[in-house]
C-alpha cells in the first residue's frame, strides 16, 4: 500500500489514464485501479469524486448521465481533448521520474 | 430485518443538506453505495454486510465533507463568478436606493425641488424636442420624399415659388433625369355644395394627372392613374368624404364647386398628414384651359404659373441638372427684363417648410431659426435644471459625509461611491419622469397653440420618441450627478469621521459660478421677453397713416360685375359709411412695383402701384395733404394718379405742382391729382414704399366699407343684407382690415408667449434652485445665527449678511447676460425697419426683476433663521 503523499500524487494521473481507455463512472474507476493494483491501490468515494469535478471544472473532463437499470442513474466521466493533452504531460512526467529512479536503482551505476 | 433502501434513505438525509454536496453529488454517491453492494451480494456477501462495506469505503462524513468542500470554492468560483457579482451589484443598488429613498423622505422639500425641477425641465425639453422633431419631419412621410423638387424661378432677386406658365412642360420633356412633373395651384377656399350642404372648403388643389405620381398618397378608393385624367373629376381627402357621403364609397358622385361647376367623384385620398409643407383637402383636374396652358408648349414670361414638382430619378447631380435648366430657360426667349435677371432652381421638398423664403409660398411657413431659437432655450431651461440638482446635491454634502466615511471605512472604494451618487441621480431622474410625461402631455396642446403647429407624436413615430425619453434621462441622470458623485466620492474617512472636515472653498466656487451661470441665462430670457412685448405692443400702437378701425374687406371673385350694385345696395343700409374697392392697405395685397427710368436729374424710383375705385381714400381713411381723391366729378380720373408724400418727393412734386404734373406710369403720362401722407402698405419690418393710387373701374374682388363709429356687430347686419339678394349662391366672408392686420405680427405674438412661458419657467427653476439652496446653508449657519443674535445683532442686519452672497451671485449673472442680451436684442431688432429704443433701460428693468424674484426666494428662508430664537438654534445639538 503506497504512501499517503504518493497516493495523492497518483490520483490524478491514474484517474486519467483509465479514462483515456474510454469512459467509466466513479464505481468503475476505483475497481479498475483495484484490480490493476492487485488491491494495492484502494480509494474512498470521498478521495475519487472530488477529484473527477475538480478535473471537470478544469474542463479535463466532460460527464454524462446515463439510466441505469435500478434507481440513480450513473454519472459517465469522459475525457475532454485537453484531458488527453494533461494525460500525454502526465504520462511523460511520469515517465522521467520513473526513468531516473530505474537508472538509480541499477546496480553498478557510477555517479560521475 | 435490513432494508437496503431505508438504509440509502437514512444515509441520504445525513447527507443532503451539506452545502458542498449537490443533489448531483448525492445521486452520483448513492449510485456508487449501490454498485459497490450489488457487487458484493454477487459474491455472496448478505446484504447489510455488503451495505456497511460500501459505506465504509467511502471513507468518514467528515472527510467526504472536508474534500467536498475543497471542490465546492473552485465550483463556485468557476461557474457562479457572474451570478454572484450580479447579485452583489443587485444587493449594492438595492442599498444605494433605500439609502437614497429614505434620505428623499426625510427632507421631502429637497425632494419636492430636486424632482419637480426636474421634471419641469425635463417636460419642456420633451416639448420642445417633439416641436422640433415634428418640424424636422416634414414630408419625410412621402415615400420618394428625397427625390421630389420644386421648380423655381427668382425674379428681380426675388425668389418666387413658382415657375412661369408652360415651362414645366417643357423642361420635363427636354431632360430624361426627370421621372415625373406635376403643376397645380391652391386655392384658400372654394364653396363646396353638396345638396343643401354649403361650406367654404379649406385647400383646394387644381392638379394635372400626374400628381399622384409625384405625391404618392395611397387612395382609399378609386385609381391613382385615371382619378384627374379628365376635366370635371375631384378626390376628396378621407374626412371630407366622410363628411359628404358616410361611409358609403362616394366614386361616382357629384359635387358643386363655387357655385358652376359640377365635379365627379374619383377618389377618395387619406388626409393630408400635418407634416405635409402644404395642405389641401380636395384635388380637383386641371380644366381644359389648365390643360391647354401646362402643355401648349409655349412659355408666358414674366407672369407666374402654378407651382411645379419634379420627381427626379435617384442619383440626378443635382447642380448640373439647375444649370442645365437655367440655360434652357435662357434659350427659350425671354424678354431682355427677364433674362437678364432670371435664375432657375430646384428647392428639395423637405427643405421647403423650414428653409423656404419664396415669395407666394403654399402653405404655413415654418422657420429653421425658431428652432435653433426653441432648442436653445430647452437646453438653458434644462441646464437650469441639472444646475439646481447639483447645487444642491452639493450644498447637501456636510450632511452625507458622514455617511460617506463610513461606507469607505467598512472598505467601499471610490468607484462603488460613485456609482451610488450616479445612481441617486439616475434615480431622481427616473421618479421626475412620469412627472414629466405628464406635465408634457399637459402642456402640448398649450405649445400647439403657442406656436401655431399641429405636434402629431405620431407624425414623428414612437420609436425615435423613446430614444429622446432615454437619451434625455441618461445625459440628465450623468450630467447633474457627476460633480456630487466625484466630490463627495473623494471625502476622507479619517477628517469626516473625526470631524475635522469643513466645507471647502473650491466646492463654494462652483456653486457660486452654477449660481450665476442660472441667473446669466435667466436675465437673457427675460430682456428677450420684455423686447419681444414691448415691439410687439410697439408696432401695433404705431399709425398706419390710415384708419383700419371699422373698415370691413369683403374677397369673392362674384363680386367682379357686380361691384357697382353691391356698392348701391350698401349704401341704402344705415350704418355704412362709404364704399370702395382694391386692395387693403397695410397687407401689402395685390400690389405691383414699377420702375420709374432716371429722367431730367429725377432718380430711378421704384413705386408700389395700387388700382382702387372711387372713395378709396374716404374708406381706408387716407390723410390728403394736397389736391383731392378721385371722383365721379372729373370724368378724366382714370388717366390721374394719386401720389403718397414719399413718392412725390422721390419725383421731385411739390404740392403745389398738383393738378399739373404728370407722372410716366406704364407708358402713359397720368396727371397728378392728389398727395396723401405716407401709409404702412406692409409689416413694419419693412420700411415705407413710395406709393402710387391709380383708378380702375370695374373688376373688383375686394370690397372695403367703412362702418358708421361704434357699429360693429349691426354693420355687418347691414352687409349681410345688401349680400343676400345679390349674391345667394355665395356665403358673405366678411373681415374686419385691422384683425387681418393684427394677423401679420401673429409670429411676434406667437414668440412673445412663448418666450414669456419659457422665461417664466427659467426664473421660476432658477428661484427655485435658491431658495433650496438658502435653506440649506441658513441651516448650516443655525449656530452662527445665534451667536450673533445673543450678541445683538438685529434682523435686518443679519438679513443683509446672509442673503448678501446671494445678491453678490444674482449681479454677476446679470453682468454676464446683459452683454449678450443686448447684443441678441439689437440683432432682432435689426430685422424691424420700425421699432422702440429698446436697450440699457430694458436690460436694467430685467436685471431687477431677476434679483427681486431672488431676493424673495432668499429672504423667506433667511428671514426664518434670522427670526429664530437664539435660545433654539443654539441648543440645537
Amino acid at each position: 500500500m503506497p504512501g499517503k503523499a504518493l497516493v495523492a500524487a497518483s490520483l490524478k494521473p491514474l484517474v486519467l489514464s483509465v479514462l483515456a481507455r474510454g469512459p467509466s463512472y466513479g464505481y468503475d474507476i476505483i475497481q479498475q485501479v483495484q484490480a490493476l493494483s492487485d488491491g494495492k491501490i484502494l480509494w474512498t468515494a470521498g478521495t475519487l469524486y472530488p477529484l473527477l469535478h475538480r478535473l471537470e471544472t478544469q474542463g479535463l473532463v466532460q460527464t454524462e448521465w446515463q439510466p441505469s437499470e435500478d434507481g440513480p442513474r450513473r454519472k459517465y466521466y469522459t475525457l475532454t481533448p485537453a484531458g488527453e493533452q494533461a494525460m500525454a504531460q502526465e504520462q511523460q512526467e511520469w515517465m522521467e521520474v520513473h526513468a531516473t529512479l530505474l537508472k538509480l536503482w541499477q546496480p553498478g551505476l557510477a555517479l560521475e | 430485518m435490513f432494508n437496503l433502501e431505508h438504509a440509502l434513505a437514512a444515509w441520504r438525509k445525513a447527507l443532503q443538506y451539506r452545502r458542498a454536496v449537490s443533489a448531483d453529488d448525492l445521486e452520483e454517491l448513492e449510485r456508487h453505495v449501490r454498485d459497490h453492494t450489488a457487487a458484493r451480494r454477487r459474491q455472496g456477501w448478505g446484504e447489510e454486510a455488503a451495505f456497511r462495506e460500501a459505506l465504509q469505503h467511502l471513507g468518514t462524513f467528515a472527510q467526504l465533507e472536508t474534500e467536498y468542500q475543497k471542490v465546492f470554492w473552485d465550483k463556485v468560483r468557476h461557474q457562479r463568478t457572474w451570478r454572484h457579482q450580479l447579485n452583489g451589484i443587485l444587493a449594492m443598488l438595492k442599498n444605494y436606493w433605500k439609502v437614497t429613498a429614505r434620505t428623499l423622505w426625510r427632507h421631502q422639500g429637497y425632494a419636492v425641488i430636486n424632482i419637480g425641477g426636474l421634471a419641469v425641465g425635463l417636460a419642456v425639453c420633451l416639448v420642445i424636442g417633439l416641436f422640433v422633431a415634428h418640424k424636422l419631419s416634414y414630408d419625410r412621410f412621402l415615400p420618394n420624399a428625397d427625390h421630389v423638387y420644386r421648380l423655381e424661378q427668382t425674379l428681380e432677386g426675388r425668389p418666387m415659388a413658382v415657375p412661369p406658365p408652360g415651362l414645366t412642360y417643357l423642361v420635363e420633356q427636354q431632360f430624361p433625369e426627370i421621372r415625373g412633373a406635376t403643376v397645380f395651384q391652391r386655392s384658400d377656399q372654394r364653396l363646396f355644395t353638396v345638396g343643401e350642404d354649403r361650406q367654404y372648403v379649406e385647400g383646394v388643389l387644381q392638379a394635372d394627372s400626374a400628381f399622384f405620381r409625384v405625391f404618392p398618397y395611397p387612395l382609399l378608393h378609386g385609381d391613382a392613374a385615371t382619378a384627374l385624367a379628365a376635366p370635371g373629376q375631384i378626390v376628396l381627402a378621407a374626412s371630407l368624404a366622410q363628411r359628404y357621403f358616410g361611409d358609403e364609397n362616394p366614386l361616382g358622385q357629384v359635387l358643386q364647386l363655387d357655385t358652376r361647376n359640377e365635379y365627379v367623384v374619383t377618389g377618395v385620398m387619406p388626409d393630408v398628414p400635418s407634416n405635409a409643407h402644404f395642405q389641401f383637402q380636395a384635388v380637383t383636374s386641371f380644366s381644359a384651359r389648365a390643360r391647354a396652358m401646362r402643355y401648349g408648349g409655349e412659355v408666358l414670361w414674366p407672369y407666374f404659373g402654378y407651382y411645379a414638382y419634379l420627381e427626379l430619378h435617384p442619383g440626378t447631380d443635382l447642380p448640373a441638372l439647375t444649370s442645365r435648366i437655367q440655360q434652357y430657360a435662357t434659350s427659350l426667349n425671354p424678354p431682355d427684363f427677364v433674362k437678364e435677371r432670371l435664375k432657375m432652381y430646384l428647392r428639395p421638398a423637405t427643405r421647403i417648410h423650414l428653409y423656404s423664403d419664396a415669395q407666394n409660398e403654399i402653405g404655413v411657413q415654418g422657420d429653421i431659426r425658431y428652432l435653433y431659437l426653441f432648442g436653445g432655450i430647452a437646453l438653458l431651461i434644462l441646464l437650469i435644471a441639472c444646475t439646481n440638482y447639483t447645487n444642491l446635491a452639493t450644498a447637501r454634502a456636510a450632511r452625507r459625509s458622514r455617511e460617506v466615511g463610513v461606507r469607505k471605512a467598512l472598505g467601499a472604494w471610490r468607484g462603488q461611491l460613485m456609482t451610488q451618487f450616479f445612481s441617486e441621480s439616475l434615480l431622481l431622474v427616473l421618479l421626475a419622469v412620469p412627472l414629466a410625461l405628464g406635465l408634457a402631455v399637459w402642456a402640448l396642446p398649450l405649445v400647439e397653440h403657442l406656436t401655431q403647429a399641429e405636434i402629431d407624436p405620431q407624425a414623428v413615430g414612437y420609436g425615435w420618441l423613446a430614444l429622446l425619453a432615454t437619451g434625455f434621462v441618461l445625459t440628465v441622470g450623468l450630467l447633474s450627478g457627476s460633480y456630487p458623485a466625484l466630490f463627495l466620492s473623494a471625502f476622507r474617512p479619517v477628517q469626516v469621521l473625526r470631524g475635522t472636515w469643513a466645507p471647502g472653498r473650491q466646492r463654494d466656487a462652483l456653486r457660486k459660478t452654477l449660481v450665476t451661470l442660472q441667473f446669466a441665462i435667466t436675465t437673457v430670457l427675460l430682456v428677450g421677453t420684455a423686447a419681444v412685448y414691448l415691439q410687439l405692443r410697439y408696432v401695433q400702437s404705431q399709425s398706419l397713416g390710415f384708419e383700419q378701425a371699422q373698415v370691413v374687406t369683403i374677397t369673392n371673385r362674384a363680386l367682379g360685375p357686380h361691384y357697382e350694385a353691391f356698392k348701391t345696395a350698401l349704401l341704402q343700409q344705415p350704418r355704412i359709411q362709404s364704399v370702395s374697392a382694391g386692395p387693403p392697405p397695410g397687407i401689402a395685397h395685390m400690389t405691383s412695383r414699377t420702375k420709374l427710368a432716371e429722367k431730367d436729374g429725377r432718380p430711378e424710383t421704384e413705386l408700389e402701384f395700387m388700382e382702387v375705385a372711387y372713395d378709396y381714400a374716404e374708406t381706408v381713411g387716407l390723410h390728403l395733404l394736397a389736391g383731392r381723391t378721385f371722383s365721379a366729378a372729373f370724368g378724366t380720373d382714370t388717366s390721374a394718379v394719386m401720389l403718397s408724400a414719399s413718392a412725390a418727393a422721390a419725383l421731385g412734386i411739390a404740392p403745389e405742382q398738383v393738378g399739373e404734373a404728370t407722372v410716366p406710369l406704364f407708358d402713359t403720362e397720368k396727371r397728378v391729382i392728389g398727395i396723401f401722407a405716407d401709409i404702412h402698405n406692409h409689416a413694419l419690418r419693412e420700411a415705407v414704399r413710395p406709393l402710387a393710387l391709380g383708378l380702375k373701374r370695374d373688376r373688383f374682388y375686394t370690397a372695403l366699407i367703412r362702418l358708421q363709429p361704434g357699429a360693429k356687430q349691426v354693420g355687418l347686419a347691414d352687409i349681410e343684407q345688401a349680400w343676400q339678394p345679390l349674391f345667394p349662391e355665395h356665403l358673405l366672408d366678411a373681415r374686419f382690415l385691422d384683425t387681418r392686420i393684427e394677423q401679420q405680427y401673429v409670429s411676434e405674438q406667437r414668440l412673445a408667449q412663448v418666450f414669456s412661458v419659457f422665461a417664466g419657467l427659467a426664473v421660476l427653476l432658477a428661484c427655485l434652485g435658491l431658495f433650496g439652496l438658502a435653506a440649506f446653508l441658513a441651516a448650516q449657519r443655525t449656530k452662527e445665527i445665534g451667536i450673533r443674535k445673543v450678541l445683538g445683532a438685529t434682523s435686518a442686519g443679519l438679513l443683509w449678511l446672509l442673503s448678501k452672497d446671494f445678491v453678490r451671485l444674482v449681479l454677476l449673472g446679470f453682468l454676464l447676460g446683459a452683454p449678450l442680451a443686448y447684443l441678441g436684442l439689437q440683432r432682432w431688432l435689426a430685422t424691424y425697419a420700425y421699432h422702440p429704443d429698446l436697450g440699457v433701460g430694458l436690460i436694467a428693468l430685467a436685471g431687477a426683476t431677476a434679483l427681486v424674484f431672488a431676493l424673495a426666494a432668499v429672504g423667506y428662508q433667511v428671514l426664518r433663521a434670522a427670526r429664530q430664537d437664539p435660545a433654539e438654534s443654539l441648543r440645537y445639538e
